[in-house]
């Protein structure tokens, strides 16, 4: 008898169509941003899919496929809170016009203006800011040992080094015994992410398995940008304490 | 005490509710302005909505149902199921929970005993509690058939096979009955098949 993965009671009587419709009641009847964070997740993939196939029609003009990326999500929560879940129309159909023209507009402007490829750098400066700031009580930039700022900043890169390959562990190859080891690390790190409370996971996810941007995250929970980097700051030491690592303290 | 529509209003209804579900919600539309209070209107309408994949709406209904009538127990049963269906398993156990006032025999106890040892995994508490709902059930043949399918998904589930599902054990009740949902002409349970299991 071939063996199958063991499916839980909920798995047998939960039905998509159903458990979707409960999202949207939920969050547009009821503003319920677990459900909003829920149906960002399921229509993210598709996001994703349809910033490449736009992407890929246009000049590059220094644009990157990240760029599409992150205006297809932008498109995507707009399209959320317009949409009407009442009406009979499916979301698909409501969202996709309006992912495309946020994607063109958004690398038409980046074209003329020659800004190019803004995604990557946002994300490196979420995190480098995120990093750095202290969740006790602040010290100046003047009073604060750059040796120790310095090296924060190095550990927290690394692990973000670390959790991005956290989204497909599976992938690394192993042709040493370090190899196997680095995979364990970063198989440990994806277990210690997905066991994270709200809205960490998401923040760690989303930032570091799908290249979203503070501002888009915070516009999916419906917070402010330096929440979510205070949040992500947060998620760092969780992952920290996770790992057996000590807390850095600055 | 609040007013009831008379039988001979609502019994053209039931009669629309399988054939022409969107007739049959016209015209609860218009019973449900006449006769605001009575909870089985709102609870056919939801079923009715619920059919045609109208699910916001579909809810809306049996929730007023169950707002007007707390003790109109099948319509707290299906709403409990719809939400469960629907992924909100606290929300389900939240509006099965003034069903354990029921008497201990009542079928529908039974059933929401299933559904809750489903909920904790207990595949074997599951399906015995079901088997006895579906014995005790002597009034709605739908449900009995929607709840003898979740059996059936239960077993193919323990078995981690995708072969059909056991037959009945001698003594459950027939679920070979006519293809099409039995409604009552006097009673305003529904046959209507909330529970498709498992599949979108």
């Amino acid at each position: 008898m071939a063996q199958t993965s063991v499916r839980r009671g909920l798995e047998l009587i939960e039905r998509s169509d159903l458990v979707e419709a409960g999202l949207w009641r939920r969050w547009w009847r009821e503003q319920d941003i677990n459900a909003r964070q829920d149906l960002f997740e399921r229509y993210r993939p598709w996001a994703r899919r349809i910033a490449g196939a736009e992407f890929h029609k246009r000049p590059l003009n220094g644009a990157e496929l990240n760029d599409a990326v992150q205006l297809a999500y932008l498109g995507l929560l707009e399209a959320m809170d317009r949409f009407e879940p009442n009406r009979g129309v499916p979301f698909i159909a409501f969202a996709h016009p309006r992912l495309v023209g946020q994607i063109a507009d958004g690398l038409a402007i980046s074209n003329e203006d020659g800004s190019g490829s803004r995604g990557l750098q946002k994300l490196k400066t979420d995190r480098i800011r995120s990093i750095l700031q202290s969740s006790a009580q602040q010290k100046t930039e003047e009073t604060a040992d750059p040796l120790d700022r310095l090296r924060t900043l190095v550990n927290g890169l690394a692990l973000g080094i670390l959790a991005k390959r956290g989204a497909a562990p599976l992938s690394l190859e192993i042709q040493t015994q370090d190899d196997r080891g680095w995979r364990e690390l970063c198989l440990s790190i994806a277990q210690c992410i997905d066991r994270m409370p709200e809205p960490e996971r998401f923040i760690m996810q989303g930032h570091y398995y799908d290249d979203m941007a503070f501002n888009t995250l915070a516009r999916v929970l419906k917070v402010s940008p330096s929440r979510i980097s205070q949040r992500h700051h947060h998620a760092l030491d969780l992952l920290r304490g996770c790992l057996g690592l000590e807390k850095e303290t600055h | 005490m609040s007013e009831l529509c008379p039988e001979d209003r609502l019994n053209p209804v039931l009669s629309q509710m399988d054939h022409n579900p969107d007739a049959a919600i016209e015209q609860l539309e218009t019973l449900i302005a006449a006769f605001p209070q009575d909870a089985r209107l709102h609870f056919l309408k939801g079923s009715a909505l619920l059919g045609l994949k109208r699910y916001i709406e579909g809810h809306d209904s049996l929730k007023a149902a169950v707002d007007l009538a707390p003790d109109f127990a099948i319509a707290r049963f299906q709403l409990g199921l719809f939400q469960l269906t629907s992924g909100e398993a606290d929300a389900a156990l939240t509006s099965w929970g003034p069903l354990d006032r029921l008497p201990d025999e009542h079928y529908l106890r039974a059933f929401v005993d299933g559904l809750r040892h489903l909920i904790r995994d207990d595949f074997d508490g599951a399906i015995s509690a079901l088997q006895t709902g579906i014995s005790r059930n002597e009034e709605n043949a739908p449900l009995n058939r929607d709840m003898q399918m979740l059996i059936g998904e239960i077993q193919t589930a323990q078995a981690g096979t995708s072969q059909a599902p056991e037959a009945s054990e001698p003594g459950d009740r027939d679920s070979d009955d006519a293809e099409d949902a039995e409604t009552s002409e006097t009673a305003f349970l529904l046959g209507q098949h909330v529970f498709k299991p498992g599949r979108a």
